[in-house]
């Protein structure tokens, strides 16, 4: 059986969505580091945190996570109940590994 | 920060990333000692920065590799349940296994890698019997040049199992590992070398994660340090995707062959006490 030469037209919908998230998502992030810098050197320091962790970094790492629930919701929308799960699993173990690296 | 030491990190950071991002890992491999030896970081200040540009670099360049389809997101999910698993196991070893070790077997794993690379692998290899494989996870993309390369992903669980370690390297040493998801995906599961780095590249992000937000929300994030390195990665990431996704197969198959090979030499160093600035 000849494998398919481009990926199913539904997995293609959800890669471009996932693109659309990651690329929205990191300008979003970029733009607020880049603000945080321009109050933190106008020294204002507490805004500059905020921005600067919540807002910039925090947005970067939360992208992963967000991916994984728009794929876990494709998977469930389209009745793939084994990719689902793996995609929960997936999940649940990026939380347990940030649960456990906060207590240890 | 001066402004000195911010441009320093913004420009070593573009440069890690444009050059990790054309070959589909994360620049944290390079991140760690641009800290530490430049910076003045300690090695987990380094580490927990290091994780959150890896992160960087993964969302930044994966829309490119995403709408090229080079990205196979069904194999990427399914190994990603063994580097999630494996970058939990790395957290809950911090401090529990000597560096030296761990640089040692990470040098290794390289060497053996960069030999497998360079070797290349027979096009007539026989595929596993239809039946044993995951055909679901089956891909195929088009080149730059018009043409069509469609694979079939073989021996699932030696993958798994590589990933595994990966991950668990990368929450120890605070590094994409796509240094090693990458030959894990060439070379144990046959796939072509533009889908390994893609889908490598999406990987990074998710087995970074984890580890990353431990450090941010436990407010262990030098925010200062990060900022310059951050944007410094997105930028780096989105020139490197470029170029990935323009490049022939068999040149970046040797530009990564010397990459792994450069990286392995000061890992084998620090696993033998000499300090390269990767280390404590």
């Amino acid at each position: 059986m000849t494998p398919p030469a481009a990926p199913l037209a539904e997995d293609q919908a959800l890669a471009d969505r996932i693109a659309a998230l990651m690329r929205v998502g990191t300008a979003l992030a970029s733009a607020l580091l880049v603000a945080g810098v321009v109050l933190g050197s106008a020294q204002a320091a507490g805004a500059a945190t905020i921005l600067l962790g919540g807002g910039g970094c925090g947005l970067l790492v939360l992208l992963p996570v967000l991916r994984l629930v728009l794929m876990a919701r494709h998977f469930l929308r389209h009745t793939e109940w084994s990719f689902a799960m793996i995609t929960l699993a997936v999940l649940t173990l990026v939380i347990a590994a940030a649960a456990v690296g906060i207590v240890t | 920060m001066s402004l000195g030491l911010f441009s320093v990190l913004f420009a070593g950071s573009l440069a890690a990333g444009a050059f990790g991002g054309a070959l589909g890992m994360a620049g944290g491999i390079f991140v760690v000692p641009l800290l530490t030896l430049v910076a003045g970081a300690s090695f987990p200040d380094a580490v927990a920065v290091s994780l959150v540009s890896v992160v960087a670099c993964s969302c930044a360049s994966a829309p490119q590799f995403l709408e090229a389809g080079l990205t196979n997101l069904r194999l990427a999910v399914v190994l990603e349940v063994a580097t999630a698993l494996g970058a939990l196991v790395g957290v809950t070893l911090i401090g529990a296994i000597p560096r030296s070790a761990l640089y040692g077997i990470f040098a290794v794993v390289l060497f053996g890698s960069a030999l497998q690379m360079a070797a290349g692998r027979s096009d007539h290899s026989r595929p596993a019997p239809s039946h044993h494989r995951p055909r679901r996870l089956d891909g195929g993309f088009t080149e730059h040049d018009g043409s069509v390369v469609t694979y079939q992903v073989v021996r699932l669980p030696w993958g798994a199992a590589l990933m595994f370690a990966a991950g668990s390297l990368s929450a120890l040493l605070g590094i994409g590992s796509g240094v090693l998801k990458i030959p894990a995906m060439d070379a144990a599961m046959r796939l072509p070398i533009k889908a390994s780095s893609a889908t490598a590249n999406l990987m990074i992000g998710v087995t970074a994660c984890g580890a990353a937000a431990a450090y941010l929300l436990s407010g262990r994030l030098d925010l200062e340090l990060s900022t310059p390195v951050v944007l410094g990665s997105v930028a780096g990431s989105i020139l490197g995707a470029r170029l990935l996704v323009r490049a022939a197969g068999r040149s970046l198959r040797i530009v990564f062959t010397a990459v792994l090979l450069v990286v392995a030499v000061p890992m084998a160093a620090n696993a033998v006490g000499l300090d390269w600035g990767i280390s404590a």
